[in-house]
């Protein structure tokens, strides 16, 4: 049995007791599950636990007062929506009898199953679930570092980064180039840095129609690519230009100071009147601190519940995960959410999980009447997360523009609806 | 195959009342498969809200979309991923689900 497996075998058993010793006690105190994080994949699974079961003291730990969403805070950045359509509180997780508590968790004690939080307090837990997003790397790329976030805002996690970049948007002169940089996979939103430089040029068009988007790719190839580059054929003629990473995209260095991108070991300098740099990611701070994460960064899971391999007792959703094909979306993390409240209760109750299926939809907005999707079904085989063959895949590349204009419209009720399913 | 899922369906439905008549234990095998659906068509949406629907009627879009008989965006990309005993189970999940939630 190798170290892992061993100390996976030894996870589960405890969970095996744990489940046994609270099927023992129907009387005693009700279960006590603490969730960390209230994106999409923390609030998702808060509010579905206490569906599921209304007995378990569900309590969520969340920093912000209100979450801003990634998800269409494009459309903040290219001036088509303000904050507060990306804004979300925390009235509905109250009424579905979430306790909420504003703080941040900065310590876990799995031996003692308590979490401990930056204000002092400390929860105890049956059962932990950490979901806490990314956190940007900011000692990857030389010069990219917490100071240089001001200056070339990566908005890549919404909020102040978000108003800072439109803000520079509207700021910069017609004639300007914007630089995108977006990361390796894997990274949070794979279609998102494609879907910015897509909504960024709506907003040049009409305003500078003399500016360039310049995308300095780390990759060889993107999310829905085809679709992409088809769209800025018709709508930003000539406006948007994609450098591959093996073709000189891959940045090297930034100079925030200059404004400057730096490629091909430092032959080529890019400057840019605004700079989007996007930066290698890895789990947000608590997953490292916790130990959940391994070298790799993000955190390994039973593919089955989302059961950190590593830490006995808590189960890791959302962007942070190791989820096997799944993308890093708000869909999948509410996906994974829901599968996770479910294999929570199901463990209590001492039950077996039923087979479950993950999903994941994904619209980008190439302009605010042209939607593009990818789609997939998934589940487990071989021990990981794979796609179901035969199923899934992209809008189809023939498609016309009522096609694109009825995905438009998906994308605004699908995100209504996916953030009524999260906060209620 | 659209027969197969329709008999399916009607046998999960009566379970389904059953279960929720009895009161306390969720259906989980329900859940893991059609709470995915209320992403996008959760209640009071704009995409159209599923619960409480009647569930051969659901049975048989899904099957629909799935044959290619039944035009959509992302459904028949989704429901393609569905087997019979799936889509059964999943209809009758969110048949037996509280329209107001």
């Amino acid at each position: 049995m190798s170290a892992l497996t061993r100390r996976h075998f030894l996870a589960r058993a405890g969970v095996a007791l744990g489940a046994t010793a609270l099927a023992r006690s129907a009387f005693a105190a009700p279960a006590r599950i603490v969730v960390i994080g209230a994106g999409f994949g923390g609030a998702t699974c808060a509010r579905y636990l206490r569906e599921l079961d209304p007995t378990l003291a569900v309590t969520l730990v969340e920093r912000e007062r209100t979450v801003a969403t990634c998800p269409f805070s494009n459309l903040v950045i290219a001036g088509l929506a303000g904050m507060d359509r990306i804004a979300h509180g925390f009235l509905g997780l109250r009424a579905a009898g979430v306790e909420v508590v504003h703080d941040s968790a900065v310590a876990v004690d799995a031996a003692r199953g308590e979490v401990r939080l930056a204000g002092g307090r400390r929860l105890g837990y049956e059962r932990l679930v950490v979901a806490p997003g990314i956190e940007l790397r900011l000692d990857a790329v030389p010069g990219y570092d917490a100071a240089a976030v001001s200056a070339m805002p990566h908005a890549w996690q919404a909020g102040a980064q978000t108003l800072l970049l439109r803000r520079q948007l509207a700021a910069m002169p017609d004639g300007g180039v914007v630089l995108i940089a977006p990361p390796g996979e894997p990274f949070r939103c794979p279609p998102g840095p494609y879907e910015r430089a897509s909504l960024v040029a709506h907003y040049l068009a009409r305003h500078k129609p003399r500016a360039k988007i310049l995308i300095l790719d780390a990759k060889d190839g993107f999310s829905k690519q085809a679709l992409f580059e088809q769209g800025w054929a018709a709508r930003y003629p000539g406006m948007i230009e994609w450098v591959a990473g093996s073709q000189g995209g891959l940045v090297e260095r930034v100079e925030p100071a200059r404004g400057v991108l730096v490629t091909e070991s430092g032959f080529t300098e890019h400057r840019g009147d605004v700079v989007n740099f996007i930066p290698p990611q890895r789990a947000g701070a608590i997953a490292q601190a916790a130990g959940l994460a391994d070298e790799s960064g993000w955190c390994p899971v039973d593919p089955r519940d989302f059961a950190s391999t590593r830490v006995p007792g808590v189960h890791v959703l959302g962007d942070a995960a190791q989820a096997g094909a799944m993308p890093k979306s708000g869909f999948s993390a509410n996906s994974q959410a829901k599968i996770c409240a479910a294999a929570i209760v199901a463990a209590l109750r001492g039950e077996t999980l039923p087979a479950a299926l993950w999903t994941n939809t994904c619209y980008s907005l190439v302009a605010p009447d042209y939607g593009i999707s990818v789609a997939a079904v998934y589940r487990v085989d071989n021990g990981t997360i794979n796609a179901v063959p035969g199923a899934g895949g992209v809008s189809p590349l023939d498609a016309g523009a009522d096609f694109r204009r009825r995905e438009a419209n998906y994308a605004r009720a699908w995100y209504a609806s996916i953030s009524r399913d999260t906060w209620g | 195959m659209k027969r197969r899922v329709i008999l399916f369906c009607a046998t999960l439905v009566s379970l389904a009342a059953r279960t929720a008549a009895a009161g306390d234990s969720p259906d989980l095998a329900g859940f893991v498969l059609g709470s995915a659906c209320l992403t996008c068509h959760a209640a009071g949406g704009a995409i159209a809200p599923l619960e409480g629907r009647e569930a051969v009627g659901l049975a048989e879009q899904l099957d629909g979309f799935r044959d290619g008989t039944r035009a959509g965006t992302v459904m028949p990309r989704l429901a393609r991923g569905l087997d019979d005993a799936q889509i059964a189970r999943i209809a009758a999940w969110l048949a037996a689900r509280e329209v107001s939630r």
